[in-house]
């Protein structure tokens, strides 16, 4: 099993990173030659340079069903269509969609990416299963602080 | 699942005539297609609306288009288009330059909204089977005028181009 980090930006640099430190195989796809180059010069990792929502591209990914692809782009519709793409044509299950508008989050899943992430959802959902203002503090608290 | 094979040009392809759409329809994206098609159907005394974010495309609507029209800041927003009346259409064109905007709108009409008619312009053919294989039609105008191209110029005949 590998992992797919379809984006360029700071996110997927810092989710790429995170992943490769626990010893996952990553497989990064990077729209700009430029970033794909700084990625490429700091892991040990494979880095394909190409637009994750197109056909060949992912070809030559050579995506397989068993892994996980997440999709960290600057567009939710391109985010949506990396995924889509990934699913249709290459069987990948477990489809990760980062968006910005959280409404996408339920929209989405139910249009069959496995799992879409909003930070701004996250956050909600967090504060929203805390029923007193130190319950919120509680649950925002750092381990380390 | 794709299968990989080449395929012809893509346009809206059905057995048999279909009928013809009710109630509004809507149009995402001012182009110069959007623009010439929504005039077209409004002459014709359809119920039109025309969706973009950017107000000055409205200028390519001819002075007797007779439809609604709605600015809003992003194209994908669910909630902003279902505002302009998608959810509720009897056929929705996304006619973007961008093709995956135009998917996310489709399958956002087709399969959250159940909009009947839902037709999908792509740059890209190798996207269509990500919409049709969902019941969303496709028009791909760079193969269209490729297929005219050829044949106005004659060098399909000896099958040097094709």
């Amino acid at each position: 099993m590998r992992v797919v980090v379809a984006g360029d930006d700071d996110q997927a640099f810092y989710l790429a990173g995170s992943l490769l430190e626990s010893d996952n195989e990553v497989t990064c796809v990077c729209r700009s030659p430029r970033r794909a180059r700084v990625f490429a010069n700091a892991y040990d990792a494979q880095v394909m340079e190409g637009d994750p929502t197109r056909r060949f591209v992912l070809d030559d990914v050579g995506l397989e069903p068993d892994d996980i692809f997440v999709a960290l782009l600057p567009s939710d519709a391109d985010g949506f269509v990396a995924c889509l793409l990934a699913h249709e044509a290459y069987g990948v299950k477990r489809t990760i969609c980062i968006v910005e508008n959280p409404r996408n989050v339920t929209l989405f899943e139910s249009l069959g990416i496995w799992r879409a992430l909003s930070s701004a959802y996250l956050l909600a959902h967090a504060i929203g299963q805390a029923s007193t203002p130190e319950d919120m503090t509680a649950i925002l608290q750092r381990h380390d602080g | 699942m794709l299968d990989g094979q080449a395929t012809g040009p893509r346009s809206v392809a059905h057995e048999g005539p279909r009928p013809s759409p009710k109630g509004l329809v809507a149009i995402v994206g001012c182009t110069s297609l959007g623009a010439s098609f929504a005039t077209r159907l409004s002459a014709a005394g359809r119920d039109v609306c025309v969706v973009t974010d950017t107000e000055s495309a409205l200028n390519r609507l001819d002075h007797d288009f007779q439809g609604f029209t709605y600015v809003i800041d992003d194209l994908s927003n669910a909630g902003a288009l279902e505002s302009c009346g998608l959810a509720d259409a009897g056929a929705v064109f996304s006619l973007m330059l961008s093709d995956n905007a135009n998917i996310l709108v489709a399958h956002l009409a087709r399969r959250i909204w159940k909009v009947p008619v839902v037709v999908a312009r792509l740059a890209d053919a190798d996207k269509a089977d990500l919409l049709e294989d969902f019941g969303i039609d496709v028009i791909c105008p760079i193969e269209l005028c490729e297929r005219e191209l050829l044949e106005l110029s004659g060098f399909d005949e000896g099958g040097e181009l094709a």
